[in-house]
């Protein structure tokens, strides 16, 4: 009865409620949304660069050449050539160099040309067909087969930038799917892989002829074929001297390295910083002053939550507090037809919970329905999605939600439970 | 089934008032008359347990109050006392039917419609108690104090607002329904015309 009382009285004064909810529900809404994203930026900023200790590429923004090279959101700092970049990727203290050619796209999805250990670094298999052995040969994250409906045996062209629409199209080589990977849920999914000579061989203003770009291996095969101490990987030799053939005049765009100690990934960057023409840039740091700069616009929009939350909260004071006056005859009345104080006072404490209940649920449907806003809006314009699955952070959230509604409650309810029946029933 | 022994009670700042002995057995009905202001609803709260005596005691189906702890009072009252007021109170945001079920130890919830017949308020059940006239309004809360089939009937000034057609319907339904469920009526009043029906009195000076 005491519950139905506490939701028949939330109902009986629909403005008042409206009231507190809706300020419940934006307040919850918001912070809910705040706590997804974040969350899911930072694992997916997290997930994507595992593996990788250090990025080089061309000078030019730090940032840049880490949101492009690892996250393959912005466009490249430039190139590298292939001979200098192999000074570094050869170097004893290096433990995995993986290459990367880009600067085309399909439909908005970036082509990207690199070696097969880029695909085993985020551990993932091939779901249908094969990797990419030859020239022209092309595997496709899990997404981009989804939404472009590219199968294996389609051909398709690169266009050179990043574009959607419009842009150039490289006409005179067409890429061959050979594989589609299985979901990952990082960067993978959202690129073509290709080898990084077919890359070449697209750009190439005088295309030598396809046996002579026979390139699958550039980079740490190399590394292998100059040092003994490295371990053979039982690559064919005729594709080594290929490869030596184009790499003088070749340049890539950017390279992922992991190093054998952390020592060196702190004395490597100033080496290759001070003597080079590239840069060697610590993504785990850029990261970190990125998500500090978004951070101060993230704990912005907290506060302002917080602040609704804080006002939903009085607002459910005020509306209890004063129906209190209202009620008072009807609370004695209770008290005389058995309610014990404890009750009236969880009678209170009921309706305090209840409209933060009503506000949280109602604050979550908003933060799911934002997020599918916002998802439509980030497909179009980054080719990333955000899940609106639960996160532990929103549990929190959740008791935070009840603890605004019983703080709120507790002083109605304490006064309704001192209240002197007599006295109130003797009012004339 | 009640009785009142000595019975006074000490306002803070305020007076101090003795009332008179009495007792009333099972079905039977007594007035309790005196001028307003002389402490006749003191005298009901006293008798439902909703202020401590300052001395003397009432004893209801031989049970004392006074030994009691609040909730023990608070649960008594909600199992064996039904109060009628000189207002009528209601929950305002439940329906008649749960304002007449509202008790916590109202368990015969089948007594409703055979009540409600007798009050001639069946047809209004489902409504709010604001739709109700003053006149169903009152019988709503004499439906709502019989619900438990209390042992003691207490009612506050019932017939005061009232003419004398409805004033002696009132005081007819209420000993009806003290009769009815076997339960002791105390009317507290100030209204003498309720002496000619109801004989046995005290009076508060």
């Amino acid at each position: 009865m005491i519950t139905k009382i506490a939701w028949k009285n939330i109902i009986y004064k629909p403005l008042n409620t409206a009231l507190c909810i809706s300020l419940l529900t934006f307040g919850v809404g918001i912070i809910t949304l705040l706590l997804l994203m974040e969350h899911q930026l930072e694992q997916k900023f997290k997930r994507d660069l595992k593996g990788t200790d250090l990025v080089v590429g061309a000078k030019g923004s730090p940032l840049q050449l880490v949101l492009s090279a690892i996250y393959h959101l912005d466009a490249p700092t430039g190139n590298i050539p292939l001979v200098e970049a192999r000074k570094i990727m050869n170097n004893p203290m290096v433990k995995e160099a993986i290459p990367l050619a880009y600067g085309d796209s399909y439909q908005g999805y970036r082509i990207l040309g690199t070696t097969e250990d880029y695909i085993n670094k985020y551990e993932t298999a091939v779901q249908k067909g094969r990797i990419f052995s030859k020239n022209m040969e092309a595997t496709l994250g899990a997404d981009v087969a989804q939404r472009t409906g590219l199968k294996v045996g389609d051909n398709f062209y690169g266009t050179h930038g990043d574009v959607k629409e419009g842009g150039h199209v490289h006409e005179e080589y067409a890429y061959t799917v050979v594989g589609i990977l299985e979901k990952a849920n990082c960067v993978l999914d959202n690129l073509l892989l290709t080898n990084v000579a077919s890359v070449w061989q697209v750009h190439d203003p005088h295309p030598p002829k396809a046996s002579a770009v026979e390139v699958s291996q550039v980079g740490a095969s190399e590394a292998d074929h100059d040092h003994d101490d490295h371990n053979h990987e039982g690559h064919d030799h005729s594709e080594h001297e290929t490869e030596m053939m184009e790499a003088d005049s070749m340049d890539i765009t950017a390279i992922l390295l992991k190093y054998k100690s952390k020592m060196s990934v702190l004395t490597m960057p100033r080496l290759i910083n001070d003597n080079t023409n590239m840069q060697a840039v610590l993504p785990a740091l850029e990261i970190n002053r990125l998500f500090y700069m978004i951070g101060v616009g993230v704990s912005t929009l907290q506060l302002i939550a917080g602040g609704i939350m804080l006002m939903a909260g009085f607002s459910v004071f005020f509306v209890l507090y004063n129906r209190l006056k209202e009620r008072k005859y009807e609370l004695a009345l209770l008290r005389t037809v058995g309610y014990k104080r404890g009750q009236l006072f969880g009678l209170l404490i009921a309706e305090g919970i209840l409209l933060a209940l009503i506000g949280y649920a109602l604050g979550w449907g908003l933060s799911r329905l934002a997020l599918y806003f916002i998802n439509q809006q980030a497909q179009d314009d980054f080719n990333q999605q955000f899940a609106s699955s639960l996160i532990p952070a929103e549990g929190g959230l959740l008791l935070i939600t009840l603890g605004v509604g019983i703080l709120a409650a507790f002083i109605p309810a304490w006064q309704a439970m001192r209240m002197n029946v007599s006295e109130t029933l003797s009012e004339k | 089934m009640i009785k009142v022994e000595n019975l006074a009670y000490q306002y803070m700042d305020g007076p101090y008032i003795e009332f008179p002995d009495f007792a009333v057995k099972a079905g039977e009905s007594l007035l309790v008359l005196g001028e307003s202001g002389c402490g006749k609803t003191t005298l009901l709260h006293l008798l439902a347990g909703l202020l401590r005596p300052t001395k003397g005691g009432v004893w209801i189906d031989n049970q004392p109050l006074s030994t009691m702890q609040d909730a023990q009072i608070d649960q008594f009252r909600g199992e064996h006392i039904g109060l009628v007021y000189q207002k009528n109170y209601f929950v305002e945001s439940l329906s008649i039917l749960d304002n007449l079920v509202i008790s916590p130890y109202a368990t015969q919830k089948d007594r409703v419609q055979a009540i409600a017949q007798r009050l001639g308020i069946a047809d209004r059940l489902s409504k709010a108690p604001k739709q109700l006239s003053v006149g169903q309004q009152q019988r709503a809360n004499i439906a709502r104090a019989v619900m438990n089939q209390p042992k003691l009937l207490l009612a506050d000034e019932p017939t005061s607002a009232l003419d004398l057609t409805n004033c002696q319907k009132v005081i007819g339904l209420l000993q009806e329904e003290a009769v009815a469920n076997n339960a002791a009526l105390v009317i507290v009043t100030h209204d003498d015309r309720l002496k000619e029906v109801i004989k046995n009195t005290v009076e508060i000076v």
